[in-house]
C-alpha cells in the first residue's frame, strides 16, 4: 500500500461544539498538502488529533493502512508523525544541538549505561551525536549556531529550529502548523523555498497556514476546511477559482487582501479564535 | 445511634477540615503555589483566640452575658488577626517570588511555616495546652440522639460560612475578579484586572478560614500545640487534593470525605481485619484513597480536568 | 571567547594537579586527622545528606517533579540493613549484599509507586509522594513484629566492607567520602548523558518531548527509580553509622529538608546540592549557641535566602561542567 495519510470519517467534539464532523482526507507523500479555512474551521484540531494530543470522538485516522487511532503523541512520533506546534515549544534553556540530539533518545536508549559509566564511550558518543545534529541543523543553515541557546535566537532562526526538531525524528508525516506566523515577508519566502527542498517521495508534507501567497505558492493540494466540515479540495488553481471557497471563506476579494495583510502583520501573541474562546499564545 | 453519633463526629471534623482546606485551594487555584504555611495559620487560629478569650473570661467561674459576647468577639477577632499575617505573609514572602521558578515559592512557604511555629514555641512553650470547651460538652436531643454541641456548631458555623464564601465568588465584584485569576492570569491582566489585590483577598479568607479552622479543632478537642498546624494542615491539604485542587466546591468535598473516611475507618479496621489492622492505620487509609482516586480522577474529584493539547501546562515544576 | 582566563595558572597541568593533590590531601587526611570526633560527627552526617541530595536532585532537579515523600526510600533502605543485619530477628547478613537489597528494594519500590502515579501533573504528585512518604512511617511505626515499633531496632551491626571493619567515626568519613565521590560522579555522567538532556528537555516542556518521540512516563519513572535507589543505599549508610533507627528519623519533616536542600543551593546543579547539604546541615551547628532560637533563625534565613536569590545560591550555570572547564579538565 502507498504510504499515505488517512483521516476516515474522523470527528471530534468539545463538549457540544463540533469542532470537526465526519472528515475524509488523504494525505499523499512527495507534495505539499495544505489545509486552510477561516479561523475555528478546525485545521489544529486535525493536527492535534493526528498528534493525539486529545481523543477522536469518532472515525479513525490510518498511516500506510495501519491504525493509529488512539496511539500517545510519542508512539505515532515514533512511527512517524512529526509536528510543529502553532505557539512555538522550544526547549528554551537548551541549545540548537541538543534539540536534535534529544530525538536519538528513544532510539539509543540502550546506550545510556555505557556513556554514564564508561567516559571513553561517552566521548565517543558525544562526537558522533554532535555530528549528526550538525547535520540535520545544516539543512536549515543553522549549524553554525548550534551551540546558541534557543531563547536566545530571532523568532525566524526559533521557527526553523522547530522544524528542524520535527524533521530529526526521521518523520513520514510532517504537520506544520503555520510555519510562517510572525515571519516577515522575506522570511517567509525564505522558509517556502525551504519547504520546498524538504519535499521528498516517502515524505507527507501538510501545511496549516494563514498566508494565501504562500499556501498558493508551495502547494500541490489543498482542502479547505469550513466549520469542521470539507467544503473543497483540489490544486491550487482549482481552490482560487472555488465559488463556494471565495464566499465561505475568503468572503469578497477585498477581505481576502485585508486577511493577507493580517497574517503577515501577526505580532499580536493574543487571538480570539471563534469557537474557541480567547487562547492565550 | 452509636453510627450516628460517629457520623456527626466524622462531619465536624470534615468540617474544620474543610474550611482549612478551602485556603488551600483558593491559593493554589489564583497563584498555583502549594502554601505550606497555611497549617499555621490555623495553628494562630487557635492561639490568638486562646489569648483573647483568657482576657475576656479571667477567672472567674461562670461567665456573663456580655463575656459570652465577648468571646464570640474574641473569636472573630482573632480570625481577622490571622487574615492579617495571612496577607502580610504575601505581601513580604509570596509576592517578590511570584513568577521565579515554582519551588522558590514553596520553599518560601516552608520556611515560613518554621519561623511561624518556633514564634509560637519560643513565646509560649513547647508544651500541650488545655483549651476551654467553647461551646459546652452538653448533648442535645434530636429525634430521641443525643448530638454534642460542639459538633452542632462546627458543622452549623462552618457549613453557613463556606455557603457565604460561595456568593462571594459568585456575587461580588473581588469574587469575579477572584475567579477570573484563576482562570487565566495572563488574560486577567491583559483585560486590566488589577491582581495584588484579589490576590491578598485571597490570603485574608484563606487565613481567616483556616483559624476558624483552628478555633473550632481546638474547642471541640480541648488541646493545642505549637505544631498543631502541620498535621491538621497536611490533612487538609490532601482534602484539597481530593476534592479537585484550585475547586472551592472540590475543597468542601473532599474535607467532609476525609473526615468521614478517617472517622470509619479508624472504627471498621480493626473489625475487618480481626484486629490485625489498627486503628493506628487511620492516615494509611486516608493517603491510600487518595492515590486510588487520583489514579482514576488525575485531577481530584471536581477538579478540572488536564488536556494534553497546545494549551497543556509545558513544565511540571 | 578571547576572555583572558579567571584563574590562568590552571591552565598548567602541574599546577593543576598540584591544586587536586592538595585538596585530596585535606579531604581525605588533614580533616580526618586534626577533626575532633564530634566534628567528624557533623562532617559524616553532612555526606549522608548530600547523598541523599543527590539522588533528589535527579528527580526534582533534573526530571521537574517535585516529590516530597523522599524519606520513604530512606527508611526503606535503613530497615533493610537494621533488620537483615542485626539481633532483631538475628540475621547477620553481610554489609555489601543488604546494600545492593536496600538499593534494588527502594529502587522497586519507587518503580512500584511511581507506575500507576506518574501521569499525574506535578503538584498532585507532590502530595502522592508526601502520603507516600507517610504511609510508609505509620507502617513502620505501627508494624512492631517487623519494625519493633517506635522502640526502633538497636544493636545493628557494624559495617564490614570485605574485611575492613568500619567502627570510628573517621572510617565512617573516609569510607561516606569516597561514596559521596562516586555518586556524585556518576550523577553528573547521568547529567550530561543524553537522558540528562533529555530530562533537561522534559522539564523544559513535556508535551514538545513527546512529539518528538520521547516516552516521558519512563524517563519520569526512570528518575524516580534511580532517585529512590541513591535514597536507599543512604538510608543502609545511615542504619549502618547510627546502629540504631527508629520511625523518627523518617518523618515528613526530613524529606522537607532534603527538598531545601536540592532547590535553596539551586536546583540540577550539583555544586547547589553540596551547598545546600552544608546550609542544612552546618549552618543550624553554627547556631547551636542560640539554643532556642536556632529553627527560628534556619527558618528566617532560608526565607531571606530564597527571596534575595530566587533561583537558588548558586547560579545555574556555576555547576561542576564550569568548574571542570575552567580549571581546564575539559
Amino acid at each position: 500500500m502507498a504510504l499515505v495519510l488517512q483521516f476516515r470519517n474522523v470527528s471530534k467534539k468539545f463538549g457540544a461544539l463540533a469542532a470537526i464532523s465526519d472528515l475524509n482526507v488523504d494525505f499523499k507523500p512527495g507534495i505539499i498538502t495544505s489545509v486552510i479555512g477561516p479561523n475555528g474551521a478546525g485545521k489544529s484540531t486535525a493536527i492535534n488529533l493526528a498528534g493525539g494530543a486529545y481523543p477522536l470522538s469518532g472515525g479513525a485516522i490510518f498511516l500506510d493502512g495501519r491504525d493509529i487511532t488512539g496511539l500517545p503523541p510519542y508512539k505515532l512520533a515514533q512511527s512517524g508523525v512529526s509536528r510543529t506546534f502553532q505557539n512555538l515549544r522550544l526547549f528554551e534553556d537548551m541549545t540548537l544541538i541538543e534539540h536534535i540530539e534529544v530525538c536519538e533518545l528513544t532510539r539509543t536508549f540502550r546506550q545510556v549505561p555505557l556513556e554514564v559509566f564508561w567516559p571513553p564511550a561517552a566521548r565517543r558518543m558525544a562526537v558522533e551525536r554532535e555530528k549528526r545534529a550538525m547535520a540535520v541543523l545544516d539543512k536549515f543553515d543553522l549549524a553554525g549556531i548550534g551551540h546558541v541557546r534557543a531563547r536566545d535566537l530571532p523568532y525566524g532562526h526559533r521557527k526553523l529550529l522547530e522544524i528542524a526538531r520535527a524533521i530529526a525524528v526521521r518523520p513520514r508525516v510532517l504537520f506544520l502548523d503555520e510555519p510562517a506566523a510572525g515571519l516577515n515577508f522575506k522570511e517567509t519566502r525564505a522558509l517556502g523555498e525551504r519547504l520546498l527542498a524538504l519535499r521528498s517521495p516517502d515524505l507527507i508534507i501538510v501545511l496549516i497556514e494563514h498566508d494565501m501567497d504562500m499556501v498558493m505558492r508551495l502547494s500541490d493540494e489543498i482542502y479547505v476546511l469550513h466549520q469542521g466540515r470539507l467544503l473543497a479540495h483540489g490544486t491550487p488553481d482549482q481552490i482560487k477559482g472555488n465559488t463556494d471557497v471565495q464566499t465561505a471563506y475568503l468572503g469578497s476579494p477585498n477581505d481576502h487582501q485585508a486577511l493577507q495583510a493580517a497574517a503577515r502583520t501577526r505580532e499580536s501573541r493574543v487571538r480570539i479564535r471563534t469557537g474557541e474562546g480567547v487562547t492565550w499564545h | 445511634m452509636e453510627l450516628i453519633q460517629q457520623t456527626v463526629n466524622a462531619l465536624s471534623i470534615g468540617a474544620i477540615y474543610a474550611l482549612i482546606a478551602l485556603g488551600y485551594t483558593m491559593v493554589y487555584g489564583v497563584l498555583k503555589l502549594l502554601n505550606f504555611a497555611h497549617g499555621e495559620m490555623f495553628m494562630l487560629g487557635a492561639f490568638f483566640s486562646y489569648w483573647l478569650i483568657a482576657q475576656v473570661v479571667g477567672s472567674s467561674e461562670t461567665l456573663s452575658f456580655l463575656q459570652f459576647v465577648g468571646i464570640g468577639l474574641s473569636i472573630l477577632f482573632s480570625c481577622l488577626l490571622v487574615g492579617l499575617v495571612a496577607m502580610l505573609l504575601e505581601r513580604i514572602v509570596y509576592r517578590p517570588l511570584r513568577g521565579k521558578p515554582r519551588l522558590s515559592p514553596l520553599l518560601g512557604a516552608l520556611g515560613m511555616s518554621i519561623v511561624l511555629q518556633n514564634v509560637v514555641q519560643i513565646s509560649v512553650g513547647p508544651g500541650i495546652f488545655a483549651y476551654p470547651t467553647l461551646f459546652g460538652s452538653t448533648r442535645i436531643e434530636i429525634g430521641g440522639i443525643g448530638i454534642n454541641r460542639t459538633a452542632i456548631v462546627i458543622i452549623g458555623l462552618s457549613v453557613a460560612l463556606m455557603a457565604a464564601l460561595q456568593v462571594f465568588l459568585q456575587r461580588s465584584r473581588t469574587g469575579v475578579r477572584i475567579r477570573a485569576l484563576a482562570e487565566d492570569h495572563e488574560i486577567a491582566r491583559l483585560i486590566g484586572i488589577e491582581i495584588n489585590k484579589p490576590i491578598a483577598a485571597i490570603f485574608f479568607i484563606g487565613g481567616a478560614l483556616g483559624a476558624l479552622g483552628g478555633v473550632l479543632y481546638a474547642a471541640n478537642y480541648g488541646v493545642m500545640q505549637f505544631s498543631m498546624g502541620t498535621i491538621v494542615g497536611l490533612k487538609a491539604f490532601t482534602a484539597a487534593v481530593l476534592g479537585g485542587i484550585g475547586s472551592v466546591p472540590g475543597a468542601v468535598l473532599g474535607g467532609f470525605l476525609l473526615g468521614l473516611l478517617e472517622t470509619f475507618a479508624a472504627g471498621l479496621l480493626p473489625k475487618l481485619t480481626g484486629g490485625l489492622i489498627g486503628t493506628e492505620y487511620r492516615d494509611v487509609v486516608a493517603f491510600a484513597v487518595l492515590i486510588v482516586v487520583l489514579i482514576f480522577r488525575p485531577s481530584g474529584l471536581l477538579g478540572r480536568p488536564e488536556g494534553t493539547g497546545e494549551a497543556s501546562d509545558k513544565k511540571d515544576f | 571567547m578571547n576572555q583572558p582566563h579567571p584563574f590562568p595558572g590552571f591552565s598548567h597541568a602541574i599546577v593543576r594537579w598540584g591544586v587536586l593533590a592538595a585538596l585530596v590531601g585535606v579531604i581525605f587526611f588533614a580533616v580526618p586527622l586534626m577533626a575532633k570526633v564530634y566534628e567528624l560527627r557533623v562532617l559524616n552526617n553532612l555526606l549522608l545528606y548530600m547523598l541523599l541530595g543527590a539522588g533528589l536532585t535527579i528527580v526534582v532537579g533534573y526530571a521537574g517533579l517535585l516529590d516530597l515523600g523522599f524519606v520513604a526510600f530512606y527508611a526503606i533502605g535503613a530497615y533493610s540493613y537494621a533488620i537483615l543485619a542485626s539481633a532483631q530477628f538475628d540475621f547477620h547478613l553481610p554489609f555489601l549484599l543488604v546494600l545492593a537489597i536496600g538499593t534494588i528494594l527502594a529502587a522497586f519500590t519507587g518503580l512500584l509507586l511511581g507506575y500507576p502515579v506518574m501521569r499525574l501533573r506535578g503538584d498532585y504528585l507532590a502530595i502522592v509522594t508526601l502520603g507516600f512518604g507517610e504511609i510508609i512511617r505509620i507502617i513502620i511505626n505501627n508494624w512492631n513484629g517487623l519494625t519493633n515499633g517506635p522502640k526502633g531496632i538497636a544493636r545493628i551491626d557494624r559495617p564490614d566492607l570485605l574485611g575492613w571493619q568500619i567502627t570510628t567515626p573517621r572510617d565512617l568519613y573516609l569510607f561516606l567520602l569516597v561514596v559521596v565521590i562516586l555518586v556524585y560522579t556518576l550523577v553528573f555522567r547521568l547529567e550530561r548523558s543524553l537522558l540528562g538532556k533529555a530530562w533537561r528537555a522534559m522539564r523544559e516542556d513535556q508535551v514538545a518531548l513527546r512529539a518528538s518521540g520521547v516516552d516521558t512516563t519512563r524517563l519520569k519513572l526512570l528518575a524516580f527509580a534511580l532517585s529512590a535507589s541513591i535514597g536507599g543505599a543512604a538510608g543502609v549508610f545511615f542504619a549502618a553509622s547510627q546502629r540504631f533507627v527508629s520511625p523518627e528519623s523518617f518523618v515528613l519533616h526530613e524529606s522537607i529538608l532534603i527538598v531545601v536542600i536540592v532547590v535553596i543551593g539551586g536546583v540540577a546543579n550539583l555544586i547547589g546540592t553540596v551547598i545546600g547539604a552544608f546550609v542544612v546541615v552546618i549552618v543550624p551547628e553554627l547556631l547551636r549557641g542560640y539554643q532556642d532560637y536556632r529553627m527560628l533563625l534556619f527558618g528566617l534565613l532560608l526565607v531571606l535566602g530564597i527571596i534575595l536569590r530566587p533561583e537558588g545560591l548558586v547560579p545555574q550555570r556555576y555547576g561542576i561542567g564550569w568548574i571542570l572547564k575552567k580549571t581546564g579538565w575539559r
